[in-house]
């Protein structure tokens, strides 16, 4: 009876951060999570942009941007935002390929699921608390 | 404590999964994604353990008062009346005034301290609020900490504080919503009949017998009772007494 119960609490034990966290990757499942680009992702957006479409020719594919930013006083009605006398003419702020290749893969990922979630952050539980590994105890020292 | 994380986890999840498919919060288009819910990213849960009372001038087994985090309880001196230890999981240890539930562990129940950090409209807080008190255990808001700007750095493992890293920085889109960040601490209600198992009728040898066995292992239960012997019902007592003389078997407790 002491053996079986002992193969039960050590079976439990060993099995239990596995399972706990396939149970935890299933409930974050029904979330529909999505996450945040990393900065490698990014960089192999750019890398995509910039290494085939974008080179050389200051546009990007489907992009009606041109690099550089557009001419000042585009859009605006005529008369309207003229700048007064002495002032430094202005330029509307330009997207670099990082920029660019930044934001549709974060408009990507948004539209990828409902919320974010790291699972990575929320799976790392730590089942064995440090004072516990030092002392012996569940967490508290006699 | 990771079974514990979990059931919190889980309802936690539960309540989030339902204010983000409420209709009359999403604002357009049903298939959208994180720009039309009123969720908007989790970035953390941690558990702070179970919630006991200091005794009065005990200050007992040496807990370590640990400095307060951002919207927890606040640093008190061991000993003072009605002020709340939380342990066993929190690596640390929290000490802290009393709650405004003033709940804390009990033969009846045991009383869980989490928090977590969320990013979400604020239109959709209370009926976020609502959701969690209503679904699952018995959840009760203690406290929330509202921030108008949102972190933008990638939480860390495990923790969920911010590692902090600024090349993360506008890496979520959130939509055209406003959005808070809000830091909540919260506690769940466990029966003690469901975590510590519900006692039957005792055996012809004196032992106790559950009707439901129990899910808290026996060592937690030792701390429990090492910490306030009140916590204890007469089931848990008799199943932590020590084995009669010449009787096999370290602990009473029943397998799994």
């Amino acid at each position: 009876m002491d053996q079986e119960r002992w193969r039960q609490q050590v079976t439990w034990r060993r099995l239990f951060p596995s399972s706990y966290q396939a149970a935890l990757r299933q409930m974050l499942a029904q979330l529909n999570p999505t996450m945040a680009p990393t900065a490698d992702e990014v960089r192999l957006k750019i890398e995509s942009i910039t290494g085939r479409s974008l080179g050389g020719m200051g546009l990007a594919p489907l992009d009606r941007v041109p690099v550089g930013g557009l001419p000042a006083g585009w859009g605006a009605p005529p008369g309207a935002g003229t700048p007064p006398p002495g002032a430094q003419p202005t330029t509307a702020p330009a997207m670099t390929p990082e920029e660019k290749a930044r934001n549709m893969l974060v408009l990507e990922r948004s539209a990828h699921g409902y919320m974010y979630a790291d699972e990575q952050s929320l799976c790392a539980v730590t089942l064995n608390p440090p004072t516990r590994r030092k002392t012996g105890t569940c967490g508290w020292r006699r | 404590m990771a079974q514990v994380s979990l059931w919190v986890q889980q309802d936690l999840f539960a309540a989030l999964r339902r204010t983000n498919e409420d209709e009359s919060l999403r604002t357009t288009d049903p298939n959208g994604g994180v720009s039309v819910r009123p969720m908007k990213r989790l970035i953390g849960t941690r558990l702070r353990g179970y919630c006991v009372k200091q005794s009065l001038g005990a200050p007992a087994l040496g807990a370590p008062t640990a400095a307060p985090v951002a919207g927890g309880p606040a640093a008190v001196p061991a000993g003072v009346s009605g002020a709340v230890d939380n342990f066993g999981y929190y690596p640390s240890g929290i000490s802290g005034a009393p709650t405004l539930t003033k709940r804390a562990t009990n033969p009846q129940y045991d009383v869980v301290h989490y928090e977590f950090t969320i990013v979400i409209n604020p239109a959709a807080l209370n009926k976020f609020y609502y959701n969690l008190m209503t679904g699952g255990h018995m959840h009760t808001v203690l406290e929330q900490v509202i921030s108008g700007r949102p972190r933008t750095e990638q939480a860390s493992a495990g923790t969920g504080l911010p590692a902090g890293s600024a090349r993360t920085a506008d890496m979520y889109y959130y939509g055209t919503d406003g959005v808070v960040e809000v830091t909540v601490v919260a506690e769940m209600l466990l029966l003690a009949d469901w975590t510590r198992g519900l006692p039957g009728p005792a055996g012809a040898d004196g032992k106790p017998t559950f009707m439901y066995p129990p899910l808290m292992p026996a060592e937690f239960l030792r701390e429990l009772g090492l910490r306030d012997k009140t916590l204890l019902r007469e089931a848990d007592n008799l199943l932590l007494a020590p084995p009669a003389p010449g009787e096999a078997g370290g602990s009473a407790m029943p397998p799994r």
